[in-house]
């Protein structure tokens, strides 16, 4: 994959996510938006700076570029077309982050500490929520045949593929009734009397882990029954 | 002659030598937020880097170096156009806000 792909290429795959992380989130934009002309101020001058400066670089060998890698336009007859745009999406990622962490250390704020802390603690929330499983019949029953399942898996020596979509069924019909158990708790607990709408809210949960365990099934027999007809045989 | 390292220290060191000096007290006021623009420098751009020396996007060896090597990628660019290639960025745009009213 990576043998393919051309200059622009890495810039986009190492750039944008990173952007669309700073630029998505609601709290951040608010702040981004306070101070664009500064940021596109920066994200100009380091772009012109940069341009102004790498075809000097090349041009004295500091570094060469795969003839088949790049785009092989040139600005002005003058700079790459692939390197003005690496100094664009660069300066635009630096100055959309410092701007963003100096709002916050004007604030006493580590932004990035704040964000990781953020993410541990839902991970530890999420893994604590695994604490459903055993307390419920159908978890348990889903438990046991994922092991099954995988010991299968392991016996008729998968192709990659059939690994991946092995994996996405268990975690289909796992995640799904993990949902299930989720509706079904908290319906209980904001109705404990019987209610014609909880109950319906509560079957399509239920109708949910079933879409998914048939789906599941087809994967498996899909996968599974011919090499057990051929082990039989 | 090494020419990266010339190149570097030309166009990077001496103006960001230049601009700390000028904006010394941004960067007290902002330790963290330098130091994590270079963690995410590293972090991002040297699987960067490195993949692009490997597929052979750019290479580094076509023109003498410090002679400092790791895996494709000099020495230069690793402690020279990491480092003061991103506090060039930092610096212009901590300028950038200084100027800009709403700060």
């Amino acid at each position: 994959m990576f043998e393919r792909l051309s200059y622009v290429g890495y810039t986009a795959l190492f750039c944008l996510p990173p952007l669309v992380l700073l630029w998505l989130r609601r709290e951040f934009v608010e702040v981004l938006r306070a101070k664009l002309r500064a940021i596109l101020l920066s994200t100009l001058a380091v772009t012109l700076y940069g341009s102004l400066l790498w075809p000097v670089a090349l041009e004295r060998g500091a570094w060469a570029y795969g003839a088949d890698r790049v785009t092989g336009i040139e600005l002005l007859g003058y700079v790459y077309l692939d390197d003005v745009l690496w100094w664009l999406l660069i300066g635009l990622l630096l100055s959309s982050f410092v701007t963003l962490s100096t709002h916050y250390e004007d604030e006493g704020i580590d932004i990035v500490a704040r964000e990781v802390r953020g993410l541990w603690a839902g991970f530890v929330s999420a893994f604590r929520g695994l604490r459903v499983v055993p307390l419920e019949r159908n978890s348990t029953i889903h438990v046991a045949v994922a092991l099954f399942v995988l010991l299968e898996a392991l016996l008729f020596d998968l192709s990659a593929t059939e690994w991946a979509l092995v994996a996405l069924a268990i975690g289909l019909v796992l995640g799904s009734e993990l949902m299930n158990s989720a509706v079904e708790r908290m319906a209980d607990g904001a109705s404990p009397e019987r209610d014609a709408r909880i109950g319906l809210i509560k079957d399509a949960a239920a109708a949910a882990v079933l879409v998914a365990a048939l789906s599941a099934a087809a994967v498996g027999l899909t996968i599974f029954l011919h090499r057990v007809l051929a082990a039989l045989s | 002659m090494p020419v990266y390292a010339i190149f570097l220290l030309s166009f990077f060191v001496v103006p960001v030598l230049v601009l700390a000096w000028v904006l010394r007290a941004a960067i007290r006021r902002y330790p963290r937020t330098i130091l994590w623009s270079l963690a995410f420098v590293y972090v991002i751009g040297l699987p960067w880097d490195w993949l692009s020396v490997r597929t052979g996007v750019w290479r580094y060896d076509t023109a003498p170096t410090l002679g400092v090597w790791f895996d494709g990628l000099p020495i230069e660019e690793l402690a020279g156009f990491y480092v003061f290639g991103t506090l060039f960025v930092v610096l212009a745009v901590l300028a950038a806000l200084r100027r800009s009213p709403r700060v």
